[in-house]
């Protein structure tokens, strides 16, 4: 077991940002990312030196010499002794830290509707990396739709790697947006942002106030309106992944990982910051990532007086991005997954399972068991992915009737059994509900 | 029908798909140069959490949308998964 003093799980803006500030003052901190590169699906590009290609801002500070990095790596286990189990392109490994943060950040959590499943439609985010990581585009006619700020980003980003771009589908109506106004009047940089994604998409068809509804063969259908496509993509926002603070028994808000002011959960120890507390973007989560790393330095070792004035910037900074992160939220409500779902819609993609499916076993599962008899009966949401991508359907489902969502399971993510049998952990005897 | 792509930068390496060579680009998804290649690859989230891309690279199951292009690499598509 790797003794270390901080552990971050999680190389994206807030990860990093947590990262700069406790190697600045000389924690021992180990970076784990599922990615080759550090930098998180905000900061994603094409392959080349890890720190390569990021602002000089965000990685300000960092001092190499007490990083260690873990990249293309998954934390697949944390267990309540604070060890964490880390499996990696060359095996597996066991970190016991002083501190760990989660910054974890946001998985796009779709909304299936009829047709969703098909060939051509994917999401905004895998349009998105297409253009960052690969500098290539989808070809022919693209239509961009569901609801939210990304959509926006998306579909100008494609315009500007040459796409054709036939259509942006928005849910929220103009009439909406306008409450957006007065927080972009206060935040010039988000303002000329905004103002310059609308100036790429001069010419693109973007229809406001249209929900998605189904896709039939090759077609978009909004509210009445067919928009032919080669290629959909679809956004209808995103969802903290939460596995490890469950996993650790960290209390939540409605929005994510509950964090007191310096970012600490509520179980000690164990710090969160990014999107994993709540979506809401990139500045907001790099100023947590800052105030947690800042924190922790200082609980650790004290910090200096300049390291003082700079959390409280941080602190500043971050609770402006809160704010615009909040107006976000009262514009881009998430709609309710089933809305648009009918019988025949699949729900979840890894085993194939219809609403449809559903609601019969629902009718017979008895009282209170519809979930388990959902996975029991239908193996809804334990496929490949886990539950990843059908869980906020399957969720919204049960409706409240299971209560809260069941603990996750180890693994988090997948694992070679290979590395399960390096760790000196007994991990089958470790799920504490006995049932593993 | 599965996506069609368009690159932007013309292909500087040769990967091995199903036992045919494939060009490709140095660093991009193999997602990418896999539907570049007009493979039937499905492909949905594009970060490695949906898994409806995976292919097997050198005996390793993988999601193709989170791998990067190496020269040489074996690329099998239909022994993936469940």
């Amino acid at each position: 077991v790797g003794e270390v003093e901080v552990l971050i799980v999680g190389a994206g803006p807030a990860g990093i940002g947590a990262a700069a500030e406790t190697t600045r003052h000389g924690l021992q901190t180990v970076l784990v990312d599922s990615r080759e590169q550090p930098g998180g699906q905000f900061y994603a590009r094409p392959t080349g030196a890890a720190w390569a290609g990021l602002p000089d801002e965000v990685t300000e500070g960092l001092n190499l010499d007490y990083l260690e990095m873990r990249p293309a790596s998954e934390v697949w286990a944390a267990f309540p002794d604070m060890t964490f189990g880390v499996a990696g392109p060359y095996g597996g490994e066991l970190f016991r830290p002083r501190c760990v943060v989660l910054a974890t950040g946001a998985f796009e959590a779709p909304i299936p509707f009829p047709g969703w499943d098909a060939a051509g439609v994917i999401s905004a985010g895998a349009a998105q990396l297409m253009v960052k990581e690969s500098l290539a585009v989808p070809s022919g006619r693209v239509v961009v739709a569901g609801s939210g700020p990304f959509l926006l980003v998306v579909a100008s980003q494609l315009v500007q790697a040459g796409a054709q771009v036939t259509a942006v589908i928005e849910a929220v109506h103009t009439l909406g947006h306008v409450r957006m106004l007065p927080a972009l009047a206060m935040r010039p940089r988000r303002a000329t942002e905004t103002l310059r994604y609308l100036l790429r998409l001069r010419g693109v068809n973007v229809e406001r106030g249209r929900k998605v509804l189904a896709v039939e063969s090759g077609c978009l259908i909004c509210d009445g309106k067919r928009h032919p496509f080669d290629v959909l993509c679809v956004g209808h926002g995103f969802k903290p992944r939460l596995e490890l603070s469950r996993l650790l028994g960290c209390e939540e808000t409605r929005l994510g990982v509950r964090v007191d002011h310096l970012q600490q959960t509520t179980i000690s120890c164990v710090w969160a910051a990014g999107e994993v507390t709540g979506i809401g973007g990139v500045e907001l989560s790099h100023s947590e990532g800052r105030v947690a790393g800042l924190a922790i330095a200082d609980q650790m070792r004290g910090i200096p007086a300049d390291s003082r004035r700079r959390l409280r910037t941080w602190v500043r900074r971050r609770r402006l991005a809160a704010s615009f992160a909040s107006t976000l939220r009262s514009v881009f409500a998430r709609p309710e997954p089933l809305a648009a779902a009918t019988d025949a819609t699949c729900i979840c993609r890894c085993e194939s399972v219809t609403l449809g499916t559903m609601r019969r076993v629902a009718q017979v599962a008895p009282e209170g068991d519809i979930a388990r008899s959902l996975k029991a009966l239908l193996r809804c949401g334990m496929g490949p992915c886990q539950g990843a991508t059908c869980w906020d359907a399957i969720e919204s489902f049960v409706g409240g009737i299971e209560g809260t969502p069941p603990r996750p399971r180890l693994p988090v993510g997948v694992v070679r059994v290979g590395t399960l049998a390096e760790s000196d952990k007994p991990v089958v005897a470790l799920g504490e509900d006995g049932r593993k | 029908v599965s996506i069609q792509i368009r690159r932007q930068r013309a292909p500087d390496t040769t990967i091995v798909i199903d036992g045919a060579n494939v060009s490709a680009v140095q660093g991009e998804t193999l997602a990418v140069a896999l539907l570049a290649a007009g493979y039937p690859l499905g492909l949905f989230c594009g970060m490695g959490v949906c898994f409806v891309c995976q292919v097997v690279v050198e005996g390793r199951t993988v999601c193709a949308c989170m791998e990067r292009v190496r020269s040489g690499i074996h690329v099998e598509t239909n022994r993936g998964g469940s």
